[in-house]
């Protein structure tokens, strides 16, 4: 089933693993601002939640370059 | 074993837990307080208590031996096999949920395609969470007895009564705030556990010098297509595609606190908290394993022995009996969220939806908290045969959660994303899908390639099945899929509405 | 940032419970200072107690603010 996959480098690993986190990053930057903050009390820029998974998904694109 | 200053900090920390759990017991009015902390918890609360539940004496046991044996390739179950999957839940499947007024994914699903699904998936997590809590106080036994010295039933009957007085009487409150108090133990353990070893090797260089010369491997978190168990494409598609977000995404336990959530933001910033939270999960275990490794003349007979090693001969004494207390709070956390979400499922689903339909709340607040009685007798005596028909622990979560998340994964996918899913293609899609699963799992196949096939199965077969039926009324699915709430303000401020008015 | 929505619930909030569980952890692993031969050992059991001390006396206060401002609006 992955036999061909087999000789790609280890590299291909972390290339396809950055692209995974980067997919998740673009998808999270891109839902709508009111989606985002519905339900909470106000609109202070630290409820962005959009800036928080960025942050998150970030760490690991580091951590997953770094190792 | 411990004993002394140490034996003291776990005493302490068992009766604390069990004091603050019981305290929580004038928060219960209603079978909403009960279930869902009366839809009052905080964003950070969510947060810790889902990573708090998600943390199991396994993970420290197992974790750190699978660490000490193949290095940091152990954390993408923490990382790559969490976090992008967290993020996908707080976005897109969180909201729905809650929206809903569900109290169990089940309930989504019986409202998004029919009854047979929801009491089928009612019915497979209801189960699994059954035979995780028989597992989990196994383990609590086990562990009891190898650190303490006390007999195994022992640790099962105090795990039993503790935990057991506490979620009867408090509910989701209770075990969500305790969920708290003992994430912060764990961290804070690890955290020390983190300081000692690094002194002890030398630094993260030292670290590093002295496991890579024998272990080039371990400080590389993809390993090669032909590892046995950490395959990079398995970790990539089958944990972090599939597994990962079956987990996150559906799993009762963990959506819970979500639905407890006050508001629809305070549910999606808890599941990010969470997220967060993961990325430190870790340092509680994998660290540890490093630094037996590093540590250690002799390599060890059985690599699961490598946290008692790093308990008897890294730790301290006082900080051994807070290390310890930290397992027994990742246990007690588990433990007490599978009982409540186990109960839930079987009050919400099963019971008020077929047996007694129309009683009043107090009738569903009582009825939930007997059924946690009798769970609590229930899985303490499974906790034996359970585990010893397995051949371990992990083993035999891995095997009942393989069969059944691929294609529950497919079903609540398709379900939020795609309006034209309906009731056949959900029902066919979950049944073709555990088949799939089953049949695959008698196969060699890695576990995680399992889930993988039985995932797609389940969406080509909804999918093909859908559009060969009758579509959905658009008013039906109202509110239940991403598409329709979208594009239609009108929707979302009559869902606000409704879980506002409690329905 | 309270845990709870504000609803009339007399005693002590829950941040004030679990603040007073790590106060009296922190406090248990500040006094086992003394059981470790070794000084990292010592360092490390007081760097722990010190940590959950903070917590606790952080939840703790942020609690009782949070339930003094409760019973004043219901006042």
């Amino acid at each position: 089933m992955i036999e061909w996959l087999e000789d790609l480098p280890l590299y291909w690993a972390k290339i396809i693993g950055t692209l995974f986190f980067l997919l998740v990053i673009v998808w999270a930057f891109t839902r709508p601002k009111e989606y985002i903050f519905r339900g909470a009390p106000d609109g202070k820029a630290w409820r962005d939640l959009r800036i928080w998974a960025v942050v998150i998904l970030i760490i690991q694109v580091f951590l997953y370059i770094g190792f | 074993m411990i004993g002394g200053i140490d034996l003291f900090i776990v005493v302490f920390f068992i009766v604390g837990v069990f004091v603050v759990g019981v305290y929580f017991k004038k928060f219960i009015h209603t079978s909403e307080d009960f279930f869902l902390a009366g839809r009052r918890l905080g964003w950070w609360v969510i947060g810790m208590s889902i990573i708090g539940t998600n943390i199991g004496s396994y993970d420290y046991v197992g974790g750190a031996g699978a660490a000490y044996d193949v290095g940091i390739a152990q954390a993408n179950y923490e990382w790559i096999g969490a976090i992008p999957a967290m993020v996908i839940s707080a976005l897109l499947f969180v909201p729905y949920y809650w929206r809903a007024g569900a109290y169990t994914v089940p309930e989504y699903l019986g409202k998004r395609y029919s009854q047979p699904v929801r009491v089928i998936e009612a019915l497979l997590w209801g189960t699994f969470l059954i035979c995780c809590l028989a597992i989990f106080f196994w383990a609590s036994g086990l562990m009891i007895n190898t650190y303490i010295g006390w007999p195994i039933w022992l640790g099962i009957l105090l795990t039993a009564v503790i935990v057991g007085i506490y979620t009867v009487t408090g509910g989701l409150t209770a075990v969500a705030m305790t969920d708290v108090i003992q994430l912060a133990i764990m961290l804070v353990g690890g955290f020390a556990v983190a300081i000692i070893g690094f002194h002890e090797v030398g630094g993260w260089s030292g670290l590093v010098e002295r496991i890579t010369v024998e272990h080039p491997d371990h400080f590389r978190l993809f390993l090669p297509l032909s590892h046995e168990t950490y395959p990079w494409l398995g970790m990539i598609f089958g944990l972090g595609l599939v597994l990962s977000p079956a987990w996150w995404c559906c799993h009762q336990a963990i959506i819970q606190r979500t639905l407890g959530a006050r508001s629809e933001w305070d549910a999606k910033a808890g599941m990010l908290s969470a997220a967060f939270l993961k990325t430190l999960v870790p340092l509680l275990y994998v660290l540890p394993g490093l630094f037996v490794l590093a540590l250690a003349t002799e390599p060890l007979a059985d690599k699961d022995q490598a946290l008692p090693w790093a308990i008897k001969n890294l730790l301290p004494a006082g900080l051994a009996g807070l290390v310890f207390a930290a397992f027994l709070a990742a246990i007690f956390s588990s433990v007490d969220s599978t009982l409540n979400s186990a109960v839930t499922i079987w009050t919400r689903d099963i019971y008020q939806n077929f047996i007694v339909r129309k009683a009043s709340d107090r009738h569903y607040l009582n009825f939930g908290r007997g059924l946690t009685l009798i769970f609590v007798v229930v899985g303490a005596l499974l906790a034996e045969p359970l585990t010893t028909s397995f051949s371990g622990i992990y083993l035999a979560m891995q095997t009942l959660l393989t069969i059944f998340q691929g294609p529950t994964l497919a079903t609540v996918l398709l379900g939020i994303m795609w309006a034209r899913a309906t009731r056949w293609g959900g029902l066919f899609g979950l049944v073709g899908g555990v088949a799939c699963s089953t049949i695959l799992h008698m196969t060699d196949m890695n576990f995680l390639y399992v889930a993988w096939w039985s995932f797609v199965a389940a969406m080509i077969i909804n999918a093909l099945v859908s559009l060969l039926t009758k579509p959905e009324p658009t008013e039906k699915l109202r509110g239940l899929v991403y598409g329709l709430v979208m594009k239609d303000e009108h929707i979302q401020n009559s869902l606000s509405s409704r879980v506002e008015g409690g329905e | 940032m309270e845990d709870t929505k504000p609803k009339v619930e007399k005693g002590l909030s829950p941040l004030e419970v679990m603040g007073l569980f790590w106060i009296a952890l922190g406090i248990i692993m500040v006094i086992a200072v003394y059981a470790p031969p070794t000084m990292i050992g010592k360092m490390t059991n007081l760097i722990a107690g010190i940590i959950l001390l903070a917590i606790g006396l952080l939840a703790y206060l942020k609690g009782r603010s949070g339930r003094a401002s409760r019973e004043t609006k219901e006042d």
